[in-house]
């Protein structure tokens, strides 16, 4: 419904998530679970990595999908950078220039740098990561609760081998892209009220509880009692996918959530930005600048609407 | 009342003249033709017309999916113009369809020369050869998907595990070098077989004889498919050519499954741009006006088309 110019809808879920790493590996070298990309999961990738079998450190995307969009939009706030300041206005190359060179640099030199990412990611898709990970190819990825949902679904055997954690961070904390369900109900509809019903009968707790056992951690809770559910400790892979949804933030932070916002995911530009730099060969500064006249662009036409 | 008479006969005189006119031009029963056509005329008018028409406009306004159009002029145009990333798809745009066609042209007529020469199960062969243009694209784009996938892929694993060809795996669809190379090489494989039977039914047409009075003259086999295959298949072959020159420039399945248009817009089509243009940034004036942006150019080659073929049909 549309109250004062806002739209207001009843939160169901969100999408649990977290890095998705073999304890196994990290056991067999004495490694600790890592907090922060550089050093902790750099180092784990290296030294867990075993490029002559195929075996690589990390599997993490810069490609145009939804998983490139959420760790490029998500190293830019780790590293204290963003697309957008405050007031919802262009920030990439000005506000934040350097922290988003840093950033980007990191996020490239995954590949090109440490070369803890296995050949042929940068065309990956959603489910690219999914494959490497139960095809035993990589030591870790970030994933939202569904590659660990599949593994336990289909008895794999890395499922019991697989620590899920929060997804790890940067120099200014650890920001996760939000992903978040709602229920809305056209106002023009014919049966608002048996819409209404419906949303109340799915949301009744004891439904809910039901669905959100069955999805194995794919059913983050959006609601207080729900994340102090005695479910979430049933699992210790939980607890990563609960701190993800509990530290998520929307498109366009710090500022608002904006038409612009959503439009720039949904054009992938950031991901663009980060092709051209290993791609294209642009240096990262060159690609921010490059990604920058894009989204203002896209804030201009929005800004019209 | 004498002048008027005068007036209406003349009149009259004249009428007749144009009818018969018309009739000498049309035929006795041109009433009847403008019959069948005005069905055919609203229809075209009405489904190909008027959408044309709506599309040109909706490209001169500020449309997003929800909101009334906003009438912009050229502007979609002009900033297309100076935007470095449709300058890049224009480019890839080319580069895969002349490539592509490049290549479908020449297996096109090695496929219809094999075919053509007396090989067992030619008839097997002819319908194996035809399974890339049969089959569902998406299928097709979704296999070559897993056989480029650097990881899991069964190209990388033939030329590293079983041939050891290579050191390391190559990302086919992730490397500038190789990425629109893969995308040109799907699109080859579906296509080259269109090519290849449309030349084959233009081999078996071209008379014996000349073969023989070649043969006779002492022409050698290059000589004989320089000097009558090649003129003798000419017309289909610009036929096919300008034919899978639209198709290949309108190409979306192959380039959308394979690459999404990345890495970084490494492979970035017209097709695909439009789509994300119009459906991920819900921008329709300008997703429209990236479509329509190289009509012209399009347009060009269906009269080229068009031209041929009623010259053709003259002779």
């Amino acid at each position: 419904m549309q109250l004062n110019g806002q739209y207001f809808g009843v939160a169901r879920q969100a999408f649990g998530a977290g890095l998705h790493i073999r304890k196994d590996l990290l056991a067999e070298k004495g490694l600790k679970l890592p907090k922060v990309y550089d050093p902790d999961v750099i180092d784990v990738a290296k030294k867990c990595q075993d490029p002559s079998k195929d075996l690589w450190g990390f599997g993490q995307t810069l490609n145009r999908c939804d998983d490139g969009n959420g760790f490029m939009q998500n190293i830019l706030w780790d590293y204290g950078g963003s697309a957008w300041d405050k007031d919802g206005k262009p920030a990439l190359a000005t506000t934040f220039l350097k922290e988003n060179t840093v950033a980007l640099q990191f996020a490239v030199d995954t590949i090109q740098k440490h070369k803890i990412q296995p050949p042929g990611v940068m065309a990956w898709t959603d489910p690219s990561n999914n494959e490497a990970y139960m095809a035993g190819k990589l030591v870790s990825t970030n994933n939202g609760a569904s590659l660990y949902y599949a593994m336990v679904s289909k008895k794999h055997a890395l499922a019991d081998k697989t620590q899920v954690v929060l997804t790890p961070g940067g120099p200014a904390g650890s920001f996760i892209f939000s992903g978040t369900y709602n229920w809305g109900i056209f106002k023009a509809s014919k049966h608002a009220d048996l819409c209404e019903d419906l949303v109340r009968w799915v949301e009744d707790e004891k439904r809910f509880e039901e669905y959100m056992k069955s999805s194995i951690g794919q059913a983050g809770a959006v609601y207080k009692a729900r994340a102090e559910h005695p479910y979430w400790k049933t699992d210790p892979n939980f607890e990563g996918m609960l701190q993800n949804i509990l530290r998520s933030v929307w498109p366009g932070y710090p500022g608002p959530i904006t038409p612009a916002a959503i439009e720039v995911q949904a054009q992938y530009i950031l991901c663009d930005m980060a092709g051209r730099v290993v791609v294209g060969g642009l240096s990262p500064e060159a690609a921010l600048k490059e990604a920058h006249k894009r989204i203002e662009d896209v804030y201009r036409i929005r800004s019209r609407a | 009342m004498a002048v008027g008479a005068a007036q209406v006969g003349a009149k009259a005189g004249l009428n007749g003249r144009v009818r018969g006119g018309l009739k000498r031009v049309l035929g006795p029963d041109h009433r009847m033709g403008y019959l069948f056509v005005t069905p055919i005329f609203f229809f075209v008018l009405s489904l190909v017309g008027y959408p044309f028409c709506y599309a040109i406009y909706l490209s001169m306004t500020h449309k997003l999916v929800g909101l009334p159009p906003v009438f912009v002029g050229f502007e979609n145009y002009v900033r297309l113009t100076w935007d470095g990333f449709f300058q890049r798809a224009v480019v890839n745009s080319f580069i895969f369809t002349f490539g592509s066609v490049g290549f479908k042209l020449v297996l096109g007529v090695v496929m219809a020369l094999v075919l053509m020469s007396p090989i067992r199960w030619r008839s097997f062969w002819t319908g194996v050869l035809l399974i890339p243009w049969v089959a569902p694209t998406v299928v097709s784009a979704l296999n070559f998907l897993w056989i480029f996938d650097g990881s899991l892929g069964v190209l990388n694993y033939l030329l590293v595990r079983v041939f050891h060809v290579l050191p390391q795996g190559i990302g086919w669809l992730s490397e500038p070098g190789t990425a629109m190379a893969s995308v040109v090489a799907v699109n080859i494989w579906r296509g080259f077989p269109f090519f290849g039977i449309s030349f084959l039914a233009a081999m078996k047409a071209i008379p014996a004889e000349l073969y023989e009075a070649a043969a006779v003259d002492g022409a050698t086999t290059l000589q004989r498919f320089r000097h009558v295959t090649l003129p003798g298949i000419r017309n289909i072959m610009i036929i096919v050519v300008l034919l899978s020159t639209i198709w290949t420039f309108n190409d979306f399945q192959i380039v959308y499954i394979l690459t999404k248009g990345g890495p970084g817009g490494t492979t970035m089509v017209m097709p695909v741009l439009t789509y994300e243009t119009a459906f991920g940034a819900q921008r329709l004036g300008e997703a429209i006006a990236v479509a329509l942006y190289l009509l012209p150019v399009l347009a060009v080659t269906i009269m080229v088309l068009a031209r041929y073929m009623r010259r053709g049909r003259k002779r």
